[in-house]
């Protein structure tokens, strides 16, 4: 195992108290995998993507255990964590404008990561490598010397890509790496993530909120509610056979691909407040299979058919 | 770009410190601008000697009798500061009258006309606001000669192009809205137009340009006045004392240096402060804040 | 664009600019103050000298022509010869010069310095004890009218505590070879570390009371964009790749925060010449500012124009030259 969060925990310390966008998750990545983690805008898969490098707000609240290979992330201190940060864990973020800083040559923020966690690297080594990793990307490595606003939206995508793969991470979050981007450019993009990894041999966390596309590429999706991960499952059972009421629905509203069928659906209802969580099943207020107990206790998590689900539906089921 | 006055720069200072919406701060500036204004009227019944005429020995440390001490012609420190605020506030309203007398009218005119002569006047008017003030007012308080009016003046052409900007922008732009195009189809005469429709309009935008005029005034003034180049002497005046006390830095008189100068920064925070507040109050939406 | 045809635009768009204020500089000195001879010979000079002068100085042409002869002679380089001295005014200004120079770089220095690190520092530490007493700091000093803070200082490093002189650029008993007239370069150059202390020591008050005056803006200004600057996306992204927090504060955050201020700092060189006026006459400083004061005293009126003409070219050209910087620093600027 690669990558593994017990009971963790992230709450982000605010003037009207904690919110609550990480609560008691459990999650893991084998080497090699994909893992897709989904839901709706809000529900702490950036939280959680970001808090793996603990790169939230100072004041953030972490527990639980956070593992990469054998080093236990939550009770690292700054200093140490940020060796693992780019050196261990890679980090694609959704706009690549606005994560490339404007006023520096791309080269430059190739060297300083390089020269961060290899310092005694030549100026000669950082240039080759950073050569090489463009070229991984598809970008010619004399462009190095240009701007990132010189770059078209794809361009500097790829260029994150080739920053986060520069030290070869064994695992790389990517967050939304093509929701800015246009239809034909996401699938590129996806492909050479997706080609990228199988040849650097890395594991991936995929967030995203689109279920057709993870499902195509990920091994593994987590589905996650308000905080919660509510399902758990290989990409085929939760594309076919999903069990969370959740996931049917999120799967519902997955814009057809057919022309003549452009009505979008949407899930009734808004996600709760996280400083402020309903009581029992978090995704009780918008269930359409609600029962009683739903809005009482929290639902435990279950094996169903292969999937991991935490939902009432299914308690009895096995037990 | 727009040059910021000493008060819209303090008021950003101090909204930083305190926050903004703070109505005690308006309220403390009131009061040292009232304190001030008392001093200024009042002068001849507070202060406790005659300013020009010598009343101890020279360059006296503060002492019981006189408790900001004696400069170096044996004249009270206490009484040149408390008239000296007469020449300061006195020079700082007739400066901003002048300056906001000429700069609103061409704004207006200029704004409303538009043309060659909206251009030109423009064009000199941003001229005069590039020059650095205090240098442009030496350049002609220098030809003019000292004298209340001509500080006045002096400082005023420094100022009127803020005047004219502000007015002309804001004309020019009012002047396309729909009533104003509407009472133009209805008939009314330019000077109608002028004087109903758009002079409101642009009246809170004058009302706190010139409240935040006063504190660079005041400054102006005293740095005029402490390169010589103020009012006469032996009229009392902030600057002009700090230079005639300069030249006793060396018998360590500073008394002669202290007050006159805590003089100048207390009238500069109060009018900011309340200046600040003024803003807040009449043009909550107009501020650009980051 | 490139760099190239970046800086000739900007240099071209500048000229009506420069046109207006030389003619606002004559109309100021020549038209208003009713007759230049009288002011230089005084009242009761003979009608034939008034004259005489009258036509050496070129006053009995025309207005216009006048006004033609006045643009020629600047752009010759020609400003006049002073009443005082009789030497030409350009000579005068451009010995005077570097000592503004100096004093104007040394206090741009401090500003920078005070405003880059304790405004970084100060976002890093938004709302904590070091971000307050920045606010705090920046209120008063930007209330204090410069010469006065300058008489403060000299007070206290000057005459109480012996630190630092109170005037001057160099003491009588130090000697120096005078190559650039920036002393501290010409002290180095020439490795002459007796110069080069006695020189420092004399810059300093001056140099550092202009740059506290300045600083507070700067202060300000870093603060407030590096805050800015701190939130954003490739912040944080720089913080992903495990980059050390000094490199992400001034690599990423600060120099980003410098953008916007570059631009502005155009507007500040206006109040730091304004400043410097003050505190040369504060520290007998033998610079453009306190020359011009002095001319002032003695009504010399050549002298005068040439001082105005100077600094308002001198504005100018520095408004140029931080655009110009502005392009380096922010390469969007030229794109
Ligand atoms: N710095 C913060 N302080 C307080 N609350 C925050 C902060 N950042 C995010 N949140 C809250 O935490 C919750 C989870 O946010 P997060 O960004 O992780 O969601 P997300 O699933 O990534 O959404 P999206 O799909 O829009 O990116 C949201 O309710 C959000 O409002
Ligand atoms: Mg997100």
């Amino acid at each position: 195992m690669i990558f593994e969060a017990k009971d963790l925990r992230i709450y982000y310390k605010t003037k009207k108290g904690y919110v609550k966008a990480v609560d008691n998750i459990n999650f893991s990545v084998e080497k090699g995998q994909t893992v897709g983690l989904v839901g709706e805008s809000g529900c702490g898969k950036s939280t959680f993507g970001q808090g793996i490098l603990k790169i939230l707000p100072p004041t953030t609240y972490y527990s639980g255990n956070m593992r990469i290979e054998d080093i236990e992330l939550v009770g690292l201190n700054e200093n140490e964590i940020r060796k693992i940060r780019g050196k261990k864990i890679g980090m694609i973020f959704q706009d690549p404008m606005t994560s490339l800083n404007p006023v520096m040559k791309i080269e430059k923020l190739f060297f300083e990561t390089l020269k961060t966690h290899e310092p005694d690297i030549t100026e000669e080594e950082a240039r080759e490598r950073t050569a090489k990793v463009l070229e991984k990307v598809g970008i010619e490595p004399k462009r190095m010397s240009e701007y990132s606003f010189q770059f078209s939206g794809g361009m500097r995508q790829r260029v994150m890509i080739a920053l986060a793969l520069v030290l070869n991470p064994i695992l790389v979050i990517a967050d939304e790496p093509t929701t800015s981007l246009d239809v034909i450019v996401q699938a590129q993009i996806m492909k050479l993530l997706n080609e990228l990894r199988k040849e650097y041999d890395m594991s991936m966390i995929l967030i995203t909120h689109d279920l057709g596309v993870v499902a195509e590429m990920a091994d593994k999706i987590c589905v996650m509610y308000a905080g919660h991960i509510v399902e758990e499952a290989s990409s085929e059972n939760l594309y076919y056979n999903p069990k969370h009421p959740y996931t049917k629905l999120l799967l519902k509203s997955i814009p057809n691909t057919d022309i003549n069928d452009l009505e979008l659906k949407y899930i009734p209802g808004f996600p709760p407040d996280l400083s402020n969580p309903p009581v029992g099943c978090r995704f009780s207020p918008r269930c359409p299979f609600k029962k009683e107990i739903c809005e009482v206790k929290e639902p435990p998590i279950v094996e169903v058919e292969g999937s991991k689900v935490k939902c009432w539906l299914y308690s009895g089921v096995e037990k | 770009m727009r040059k910021k006055f000493i008060s819209e720069r303090l008021g950003e200072f101090i909204s930083d410190l305190f926050g903004t919406g703070t109505g005690w701060l308006t309220f403390v500036g009131a009061l040292i601008l009232i304190f001030y204004i008392i001093l200024a009227v009042f002068s001849p019944q507070i202060a406790p000697y005659n300013p020009t005429e010598r009343v101890g020995r020279s360059l006296t440390a503060p002492n019981d009798q006189f408790i900001f001490g004696t400069d170096n012609l044996g004249r009270d420190v206490l009484s040149r500061v408390i008239y000296g605020a007469r020449i300061a506030l006195m020079i700082a309203f007739i400066a901003v009258a002048i300056a906001a007398g000429v700069g609103v009218p061409l704004g207006l005119i200029s704004g409303f006309i538009g043309g060659p002569f909206d251009r030109v006047l423009t064009l000199i008017m941003d001229a005069i606001y590039s020059f650095p003030g205090l240098i442009l007012a030496i350049a002609i308080a220098a030809v003019l000669g000292p004298g209340v009016i001509n500080i006045a003046v002096s400082i005023a052409v420094v100022y009127t192009p803020t005047y004219f900007r502000v007015i002309r922008n804001q004309v020019a732009s009012v002047k396309s809205e729909l009533y104003v195009e509407a009472a133009r189809a209805l008939g009314a005469k330019n000077y109608e137009i002028l004087m109903k429709y758009i002079f409101p309009n642009v009246l809170p935008s004058i009302v706190v340009v010139l409240s935040m005029n006063l504190a660079d005034a005041i400054m102006t003034e005293a740095g005029l006045s402490f390169l010589g180049l103020g009012i006469a002497p032996p009229t009392p005046d902030w600057g002009f004392d700090l230079s005639n006390g300069q030249r006793f830095v060396l018998s360590k008189a500073w008394w002669g240096l202290l007050y006159p100068g805590i003089a100048i920064i207390t009238v500069v925070l109060g009018f900011s402060m309340f200046s600040e507040g003024l803003n807040e109050l009449i043009n909550p939406t107009i501020r650009e804040r980051r | 664009m490139s760099l190239k045809s970046y800086i000739i635009t900007r240099i071209i768009l500048a000229l009506p600019m420069i046109l207006v204020l030389l003619i606002l500089i004559f109309f100021i000195l020549r038209i208003i103050p009713g007759d230049p001879v009288l002011a230089i010979l005084g009242g009761k000079a003979p009608v034939e000298v008034i004259e005489a002068k009258r036509h050496e100085l070129g006053l009995d042409k025309p207005i216009i022509i006048q006004f033609f002869d006045y643009l020629g002679d600047v752009a010759k380089g020609d400003l006049g010869v002073s009443t005082l001295t009789n030497r030409p005014v350009w000579n005068e200004i451009k010995d005077r010069f570097p000592a503004t120079l100096e004093l104007t770089i040394f206090a741009f220095i401090i500003a920078l310095v005070i405003g880059i690190f304790w405004g970084a520092e100060a976002a890093w530490r938004k709302d904590k004890p070091l971000d307050i007493s920045a606010r705090v700091y920046s209120i008063f000093i930007y209330a204090i009218p410069v010469f006065w803070l300058g008489l403060m200082l000299q007070l206290l490093f000057g005459i109480y505590l012996r630190w630092l002189p109170v005037g001057g650029r160099l003491s009588p008993r130090v000697s120096l070879d005078i190559k650039t007239g920036l002393l501290l370069l010409d002290s180095l150059i020439t490795w002459n570390w007796e110069a080069f202390w006695d020189v420092l020591k004399h810059l300093l008050l001056p140099g550092i009371t202009l740059g506290l005056v300045i600083s507070s803006i700067f202060l300000r200004m870093v603060r407030n964009n590096t805050v800015l600057m701190l939130s954003k996306d490739f912040v944080k992204a720089a913080k992903a790749r495990g980059l050390k927090p000094r490199v992400i504060l001034y690599g990423h955050a600060v120099r980003n925060a410098f953008v916007p201020i570059f631009t502005i700092m155009g507007m500040q060189f206006a109040l730091l010449l304004a400043g410097a006026v003050l505190t040369e006459t504060t520290f007998s400083w033998p610079g453009i500012g306190s020359y011009l004061v002095l001319k002032i005293k003695y009504r010399d009126f050549p002298a005068i124009q040439g001082a105005i003409i100077f600094f308002a070219l001198f504005v100018v050209i520095i408004s140029i030259i931080i655009d110009i910087v502005n392009a380096l620093v922010d390469p969007r600027v030229r794109y």
